[in-house]
């Protein structure tokens, strides 16, 4: 596959900008641990410049381009994997265009700043990856849900503005989610600390008769947009090749999937990084008088990371493929790449590491990062047991979750 | 026997219990039979009733026992539908594209389709399927229904996975608008 020469550009661009902005100062900024709101604000000013974000001037250039929204977390990845992932997982700031008129008048002024922070809470403490079936409940009480419940890992927690909850209609008993706006509804917060991603701030979200309008459970801020004239493409930008999906795997599947190829993604430019410096470290560090490149078990190392990028990648485009001509197999690949490449990118900075010997161990190394932010890759947004179930369940018809 | 003592008889039906309900809704559906459009015309105030009543049925267990009956069941709710669609301008004008759905319940031998025709901003619905549907919706009976009535939002529904919609998006998304504009006008939900 060849990038188009905007694709090009685009990512040019990007990594102009993260070379010159980001990489001086990504081993303070990581070693510091989860970013501040400020910082993270800062940074998506710089990323709205070139099209990344989700102001309503911009998010059809991100979501609404599935090519430009895959090489963001490639590159950005490869530089700063935590500023790839408070990025995306502040994309449930957009719905607050077609929420209750008390969250729009909060927080829409904000999102059109570009400083209106979301976070999508899912994970429960007893509950893990079973998204069909949250203990987090809304009760509907008059004109208003009362949310209670409890959510766990939630990156972004500390600094949202908004927050999109999944929890359990109980008036309808069924799932749902549903936007609570810092301005309106407070919620506690606490942080969480974590081997990998440190720059993100991750963190635990209690909601305690949480009281949010009934217009801002999500199926009412879906049905209220459409009812008001809105195309499907304005309320989730996405492109319509994977809006087309929605019928076929469900609107929050196919949420999943579009993160996940990003997700993907992500885990080969870690892989690209941690290649990246090995190649460079083999062919400069000598021993017994010759560059360890010359050793063939350092070379094998290399082919083993090398191949991994490459199966990766093209296994990753193959899923953002899918989801580009709106392919019925766009979840099931979605998955098996998130799966894959997540698995690999252990194996591939393992190896990488390897490569350095005792330099890859020092924490002024930034080898070590590579290998943290890897192992979380495989845990997050489904783990890799739950992608293989997914793509079990594509594959047969039968679910065995 | 005439109209009104057919009514009467409904409104009677309508006092007992669902079982009792269930019991007597065949015999009734019969003699509905080839005048029911008229009788909804006539009386839609029972049929408002008929419809409030559907929300506590089980509407899956009653078409399963009475499996002859469930195309006049379907015919009531189309033709109560037909009729609203008729004397609504506000129906009318939220029709503006052609839209072909087929309903098909997976929990009981329910079908039914439903044509709505932009150019001429028409609505008409009945039972069995369509060849080849744009949208094919399938649920449980009791969501169906709900749909077809207005207990159940379109976009609500779906997004919330209480039945399956297969087909253009973009036509799933103008059928929603012309559901709610036809539930608003159904006497029982209008009282809600």
């Amino acid at each position: 596959m060849r990038l188009t020469d905007d694709q090009t550009a685009f990512r040019d661009e990007l990594r102009t900008y993260l070379e010159t902005e980001i990489e001086p100062i990504v081993d303070e900024a990581d070693r510091n641990g989860p970013m501040t709101r400020d910082e993270l604000v800062g940074y998506l000013e710089d990323l709205q410049e070139l099209g990344i974000g989700f102001t309503p001037d911009t998010v059809h250039r991100y979501f609404g381009d599935v090519w430009r929204f895959v090489i963001a977390s490639e590159e950005i990845s490869r530089v700063w994997p935590s500023l790839n992932v408070a990025l995306q997982m502040s994309f449930p700031a957009l719905f607050v265009r077609f929420a209750a008129d008390e969250t729009r008048q909060a927080m829409l002024p904000k999102l059109e700043a570009n400083r209106c922070i979301g976070c999508l809470a899912v994970t429960e403490p007893e509950g893990g990856s079973d998204t069909a079936h949250p203990n987090t409940v809304a009760r509907k009480d008059g004109e208003e849900f009362v949310l209670n419940g409890e959510k766990v890992w939630v990156g972004n927690a500390q600094i949202a503005d908004v927050a999109l909850v999944i929890a359990r209609d109980a008036s309808e008993d069924a799932q749902d989610m549903f936007l609570v706006d810092r301005a309106n509804a407070d919620f506690e917060t606490e942080e969480m600390n974590k081997l990998g991603w440190k720059g993100v701030p991750n963190g635990r979200m209690v909601f305690d008769n949480v009281r949010v309008p009934v217009e801002n459970r999500f199926s009412t801020i879906f049905g209220d947009a459409i009812a008001d004239g809105h195309d499907i493409s304005e309320i989730v930008p996405f492109p319509e090749s994977v809006s087309q999906l929605f019928f076929e795997h469900k609107p929050l599947n196919v949420m999943f999937s579009f993160m996940r190829t990003g997700m993907a993604f992500m885990a080969v430019g870690i892989m690209q990084a941690a290649f990246d410096d090995a190649l460079a470290y083999a062919q400069d560090r000598e021993t017994f008088g010759d560059p360890i490149a010359q050793h063939q078990l350092v070379q094998e190392k290399l082919y083993d990371v090398r191949a991994a990028i490459e199966a990766s990648r093209g296994l990753s485009r193959r899923a953002a493929e899918a989801l580009v001509e709106g392919d019925s197999d766009a979840r099931l690949l979605s998955s098996l790449a998130k799966g894959y490449a997540c698995e690999q990118s252990i194996e591939a900075t393992s190896d990488a590491l390897q490569v350095l010997g005792a330099a890859g161990l020092d924490l002024e190394n930034r080898m070590e990062r590579y290998y943290r932010d890897a192992r979380v890759m495989t845990i997050p947004d489904g783990t890799t047991e739950i992608q293989k179930l997914i793509v079990g369940k594509e594959l047969t018809g039968m679910s065995a979750y | 026997m005439t109209d009104t003592d057919l009514i009467q008889d409904i409104d009677a039906s309508l006092e007992q219990s669902d079982d009792e309900l269930e019991d007597d809704l065949p015999e009734l559906l019969g003699r509905m039979e080839g005048q029911t459009e008229d009788l909804v015309r006539e009386y839609p105030e029972t049929f408002g009733r008929v419809v409030a009543r559907m929300e506590t049925m089980d509407i899956a267990s009653f078409v399963s026992e009475n499996p002859e009956t469930a195309d006049q069941f379907q015919e009531l709710l189309w033709a109560g539908m037909n009729v609203l669609v008729e004397s609504s301008p506000e129906v009318k004008e939220s029709i503006d594209d052609d839209i072909t759905v087929t309903f098909e319940a997976d929990d009981c031998p329910m079908a039914g389709h439903l044509e709505v025709d932009g150019t001429e901003q028409t609505m008409t619905g009945g039972a069995g399927t369509l060849d080849d549907p744009m949208l094919e919706i399938t649920g449980p009976a009791d969501t169906l229904v709900g749909l077809i009535v207005g207990r159940v939002d379109p976009i609500q529904g779906f997004m919330q996975q209480q039945y399956q919609m297969d087909g253009p998006v973009h036509k799933g998304t103008r059928l929603a608008p012309i559901m709610n504009s036809l539930s608003d006008q159904v006497p029982a939900s209008a009282e809600s």
